[in-house]
């Protein structure tokens, strides 16, 4: 028999049973929609949270912070100034920037007060490694010349132009205690808004000479090095040079290893989701068999009908897998398409969610990109629809092969005499 | 004997084996056939030693109560059950030799079956009905519409063909089962009870139809059954009890039906 007829003798039999066949496809339609609608979302979300991670995380900023070695032992427990030549040694080495940085409250002439982060860098060194991203809203660099000077880093309402007073508090360790220190700085320039840079926050920080922060806090150790690399390629090589000249003491931040990792992460995720997604399917094909079984029952006097009118076995097994095949196939596609709604409208539901929760995260300096700019594009590789499909169908014809072989083996005399 | 009729659409029907090749002597023969059922412990003998020699043409009644195994006769006949013991052969061919779907396509070519309850398929029209043998047997779509509807018209269905059965009484949902007996031109029908479930008018008419077909196209007609009016139409009548043929008588061939 030809496939066009038998997939028309299917189709009449699949139209009798309307709510039958609707009840049987929607199981289909349920697991492939979930399959789809996690794919698609996992995918839009990791592209969004990569997107955002690369913007943060410059990929030609390297990080140096002290440690290595065994976890748990070993390693450097703390960096210098000095240990930036090391680093500047390196072939296609640009700049290095070495940073300390605490929490502090910055008082303006006014009595405004701002809670931030003091972070001490050397001047000429922030601007050789992030001059060419960093702009003043007043003030410039030649006006950063005194140990007391220093730059405000961007604010809505800035809390002092160029040329005020500020103080900051800071909790420094005087012998075995801890007291309260304050210092004045005059504002040498403010930021414009710049975003941050791995570990360093540019925007709600306020920057002073390393010098006069190493003084304040009785300290010559650093808290990292932050390296600009001339080619993000050479991100893992300069890491392993690096590495060696510190004989493995420190470690190393690479960027693109960060977005690596947090796209595994989520590729496991997604996997796992998929997984349980899967069992909606399994059920779906579960359904599928126990449906066709009752059907090739109640169908038993027709299949002896048509093996007494000379079907032969294949016939009547290729009319039960086509049926199988075409509620796979409108499964499949339903589910698809629902997946994909489900998908879009989770994606404009999911973060306004997100942006709730956003006031408990403090000052709003991480989380999403600060606010409602946050949006979630459900991702769907066309490879995804295709495995979608063919796991609809392919699930459909598994668990119909059972049936549809009891069919065909069914005895023609028994068969008509089935009432 | 009369000239057997022809429709025009039989030349669209490939027979799967050559008929002129094969030369026998009766069309259907039956060797000591036996067919034993288990029904649990016990062990039923429906066919026992059955010896039959149809020759073609025939018109032959098999009379039986219900149990006397003239079903299960007819099915090891039609290819549709395999005997215990014994032989069958259809146009010379030993139903024994044949494998699972070559029975199958015995029973696509060679035989005809028309049963008591029409057994039609409920979804399709009548005109799809008579199409679906002919789909098994992949004739072209064209063709197999041509051929049903001929077919339909010569059981005197013209204007029923897109009917669905529950849409047809009994009697004209018989003769879209004769009709689609017919559908892949076999020598040979054979009907289980054809009027068991029409009343006498409507079974007398089916009956006609038969006889008709048995005349003007040379078919071999086999009818089982417990219905007497059916020797009125037979060349030969056999009666059989508890598996055994009992009797055999000409048949009322003279008679006028109707």
């Amino acid at each position: 028999m030809k496939m066009k007829n038998i997939l028309f003798l299917a189709f009449t039999n699949m139209r009798r049973r309307k709510t039958r066949t609707a009840l049987t496809t929607l199981g289909i339609v349920v697991g492939i929609m979930a399959v789809v609608s996690i794919s698609a979302l996992s995918g839009g979300f990791e592209g969004q949270i990569t997107q955002q991670l690369s913007q943060g995380l410059d990929a030609d900023i390297l990080t140096v912070i002290p440690g290595g070695g065994l976890i748990g032992g070993g390693g450097l427990t703390s960096l210098q100034m000095n240990d930036t030549r090391l680093i500047q040694n390196i072939t296609g080495v640009e700049a290095t920037l070495g940073i300390s940085q605490t929490g502090t409250t910055i008082y303006n002439e006014t009595g405004g007060t701002l809670d931030t982060r003091l972070i001490g860098v050397n001047f000429t060194d922030l601007e050789a490694v992030y001059g060419h991203r960093l702009t003043f809203s007043s003030g410039d660099w030649d006006q950063l010349g005194a140990n007391d000077s220093c730059i405000i880093g961007y604010l809505n309402d800035p809390i002092a132009p160029a040329g005020e007073n500020v103080t900051a508090e800071v909790l420094v360790r005087v012998g075995s205690s801890f007291v309260y220190i304050n210092v004045s700085f005059i504002v040498g320039g403010v930021f414009e808004e710049a975003g941050q840079s791995g570990m360093l926050p540019f925007d709600r920080s306020v920057f002073v000479p390393l010098d006069t922060y190493q003084d304040l806090f009785n300290t010559e150790t650093i808290d990292s090095i932050l390296v600009r690399i001339i080619d993000p390629q050479q991100a893992d090589a300069i890491a392993d040079e690096i590495n060696e000249a510190f004989e493995d003491q420190v470690l190393v931040i690479v960027p693109s290893a960060i977005i690596d990792t947090v796209s595994g992460v989520f590729n496991i995720m997604e996997i796992f989701l998929l997984a349980i997604a899967s069992i909606a399917l399994l059920v779906a094909g579960i359904s599928i068999l126990n449906i066709m079984l009752v059907t090739v029952m109640e169908r038993t006097r027709e299949i002896g009908i048509m093996k007494a009118l000379g079907a032969k076995d294949r016939t009547i097994l290729s009319q039960f897998l086509s049926e199988a095949v075409l509620l796979g196939v409108i499964g499949g596609l339903i589910g698809i398409i629902v997946g994909l709604l489900l998908a879009y409208g989770m994606g404009l539901m999911l973060p306004a969610l997100f942006s709730s929760f956003q006031g408990g995260f403090g000052n709003g300096d991480f989380g999403f990109g600060g606010g409602s700019s946050f949006t979630l594009v459900p991702v769907l590789a066309p490879e995804t629809i295709l495995i979608a499909m063919s796991f609809a169908i392919l699930v459909s014809v598994i668990f119909a092969i059972y049936p549809a072989r009891k069919a065909a083996k069914l005895d023609p005399v028994k068969a008509l005499r089935y009432e | 004997m009369t000239q057997p009729q022809s429709l025009q659409s039989d030349e669209a029907i490939t027979p799967l084996f050559d008929y002129q090749s094969r030369t026998y002597k009766y069309i259907i023969e039956a060797q000591n056939l036996e067919r034993t059922y288990q029904m649990g412990t016990v062990s039923v003998r429906a066919v026992q030693g059955v010896n039959l020699q149809v020759p073609q043409g025939e018109f032959l009644t098999i009379l039986g109560v219900s149990g006397s195994g003239k079903s299960t006769l007819l099915h090891l006949l039609g290819a549709l059950d395999q005997p215990t013991a014994g032989k069958v052969y259809i146009e010379g061919l030993d139903l024994s030799t044949l494998s699972h779907n070559q029975l199958a396509d015995v029973r696509l070519r060679r035989v005809g079956f028309v049963f008591q309850f029409f057994n039609l398929m409920p979804q399709l029209t009548a005109q799809a009905n008579v199409e679906l043998p002919l789909k098994f047997s992949e004739v072209p779509t064209a063709n197999a519409h041509r051929r049903a509807q001929e077919l339909l018209e010569k059981v005197g269905l013209g204007d029923r063909r897109h009917h669905i059965p529950a849409e047809l009484s009994g009697g004209e949902q018989q003769r879209v089962a004769i009709a689609r007996a017919l559908a892949n031109n076999p020598r040979i029908i054979l009907a289980d009870e054809p009027t068991g479930n029409l009343d006498t008018n409507t079974g007398a008419e089916i009956n006609h139809l038969l006889r008709n077909l048995n005349q003007t196209q040379g078919l071999t007609i086999i009818v089982v059954g417990h219905d007497t009016r059916l020797t009125t139409v037979a060349d030969r009548v056999i009666e059989m009890r508890d598996g055994e043929f009992v009797a055999e008588h000409a048949g009322g061939r003279q008679v006028t039906v109707k």
